[in-house]
């Protein structure tokens, strides 16, 4: 079983990403579960969600203490919610970020943030970056086929916002590196 | 016969749930929208909106007036359904009673959370066990699967004549609400057959009546005494729907379940979504030696007092984890085990534990059962 930590900002799309990693999952045939996390959230306070991902039945329903993988959203996060703390020791960390800053050993990053703008998903001067943050990290830990992930974004949006959605999927594996 | 064609999804709890009532077909509803069930309301509303779900879908100002208009509409002869949580499901406590006192077939999912003060939207069990004395079946899932489950069979167990209760349908909020999980969906055709359209009235329009009239104290009684055997029949019929249900899916359920009780010195005792969990519990303690078992109950009311009764009397300790507290008393399934097992030499330990949404993670229920097995739990823990 893997357990992955998704951290973002109220908008960004960040329980809908955990939804859409599970339903990859789930598609592959696979046993998923994704927990949101709600308190008092508006569009841009910090917002959580948790992903489980096994071969067999996941009979948990506690919180993610140590995941194998922590997505984050807003590299701001990093020193508002400490992110990284429990990760795993092989864990991966994989962030949106402009600039190959390392956090962690394991670190990935992309500018989700430039791929979001420059096919036009924002929504009220918010860029979404959830599609081009769930291409990276199936990239980075191998978790689900790409193409189940973008069967479950065309499944969840229909028509044109689901190709560009599968598009942001697309350039995210594609452009996620590792810093070092 | 087991069903082939199954759809295999990944859905929310709450969108599950409006799934099942979608394919029971009930004729009227009225929910009126509450925190961590909203997101129900608003996939049911869609399914009448499109036409998928053919029902009136009262708009009501309250979730006294939500009850209050099913309530009505059941007793006019239409399948009906309503949901609620905490503070709402406190508002219609007046209509709940109602409901159960007059055996109108309804079915209500409660979305479990905890009630104020302090103001809470997270998850506990003292809005559902507040509602046991009120005459309405109760029965309490564990995944998101259970509450798809559960909730189709909740028709069926209403509507048989020889129960005729009002059921509630519990399960936590957002641990199952909010959490997508992988669900077999059943084909309309299949549910269609399980419950098939509800064919009786409660009123002959023909040959009209008042209902919910003053009694005498000799009817008064009559009428609870009647509830009573009802809500005692009901537990061979819950068990034989899912029974049926089981031939159907392979999904075997019933009053209780058990986890490795066969040959358990002890026992942890749940209900709800850390049922799973606890799961978790018992396996890392038999791998350590300790021969423990999970005794989780699915229906709260009627309250499975002997089939807890015969578990319990096979073990040498029980402890019984609480999401709710009976204030001056102890835990609230803590104390249903404790009255089921009277007469047992067996030690019955009351945790508790999960109010207003506290994460319960399978070591700290690990820890409680290795104090058990060393003698060492008090009568009354609570995990803060």
């Amino acid at each position: 079983m893997l357990e992955i930590s998704l951290k973002g900002r109220g908008g960004q799309g960040v329980v809908t990403a955990g939804e859409l990693l599970a339903k990859g999952a789930i598609i592959e045939g696979l046993f998923a579960q994704s927990v949101p996390f709600f308190g008092g959230e508006r569009r841009g306070a910090p917002v959580s969600s948790e992903v489980r991902v096994s071969d067999s039945p996941i009979p948990l329903h506690r919180r993610v203490y140590n995941p194998d993988m922590v997505a984050v959203f807003d590299p701001s996060l990093m020193e508002i919610l400490r992110p990284l703390e429990g990760i795993k020791n092989d864990g991966i960390l994989v962030i949106n970020s402009n600039s190959p800053k390392s956090y962690w050993k394991n670190t990935y990053f992309l500018d989700a943030t430039a791929i979001a703008m420059s096919i036009g998903l924002t929504i009220g001067g918010w860029s979404v970056v959830n599609t081009a943050m769930l291409g990276a990290m199936v990239k980075v830990s191998r978790i689900v086929d790409v193409n189940a992930i973008e069967d479950a974004v065309k499944e969840e949006f229909p028509g044109k916002l689901g190709e560009i959605n599968a598009e942001a999927v697309e350039m995210g594996y594609k452009e996620v590196s590792l810093v070092g | 016969m087991q069903v082939e064609s199954k759809v295999i999804k990944g859905l929310v709890g709450n969108h599950a749930v409006a799934y099942a009532v979608k394919q029971a077909k009930p004729q009227v509803l009225a929910v009126y929208p509450i925190t961590p069930q909203t997101t129900m309301l608003e996939k049911l509303s869609e399914y009448v909106e499109s036409g998928e779900l053919k029902a009136k879908m009262i708009r009501v100002e309250s979730e006294h007036s939500a009850l209050a208009a099913v309530y009505g509409a059941a007793l006019a002869g239409s399948r009906v359904f309503t949901a609620t949580a905490s503070q709402g499901l406190l508002y219609m406590t007046e209509m709940i009673y109602w409901a159960g006192g007059q055996r109108v077939p309804i079915v209500a999912a409660v979305a479990t959370r905890a009630i104020a003060s302090p103001w809470s939207i997270l998850d506990d069990h003292h809005d559902f066990v507040s509602k046991r004395d009120a005459i309405w079946i109760q029965l309490m899932a564990e995944n998101v699967q259970e509450a798809y489950d559960l909730t189709i069979q909740a028709f069926k167990i209403s509507e048989d004549k020889r129960v005729l209760l009002p059921v509630m349908m519990g399960f936590d909020g957002f641990i199952l609400t909010h959490t997508l999980e992988k669900v077999e969906l059943l084909p309309d055709n299949v549910v269609d057959a399980f419950i098939p359209p509800r064919d009786f009235n409660l009123i002959d329009f023909s040959d009209p009546l008042g209902i919910g009239q003053v009694a005498s104290p000799e009817d008064y009684i009559y009428y609870r005494y009647e509830a009573q055997r009802s809500m005692e029949r009901s537990r061979e019929v819950i068990t034989e729907v899912e029974r049926d249900y089981e031939d159907i899916t392979g999904r075997k359920y019933g009053l209780i379940d058990c986890y490795m009780c066969d040959d358990a010195e002890y026992i942890i005792v749940s209900m709800g979504a850390w049922s799973g969990d606890a799961r978790v519990a018992v396996q890392k303690e038999r791998e350590k030696g300790i021969r423990a078992g999970l005794l989780k109950v699915r229906t709260f009311r009627p309250f499975p007092k002997d089939e807890v009764k015969q578990i319990v009397g096979k073990s040498r300790g029980v402890v019984v984890f609480d999401r709710s507290v009976s204030y001056g008393s102890g835990g609230v399934l803590a104390n249903e085990v404790k009255s089921a097992s009277y007469g047992l030499d067996v030690p019955i330990h009351s945790v508790i534990a999960g109010l207003g949404g506290k994460d319960v993670r399978p070591l700290h229920m690990e820890k409680v059962l290795d104090d058990l097995a060393l003698n060492q739990l008090e009568d009354e823990r609570w995990l803060l």
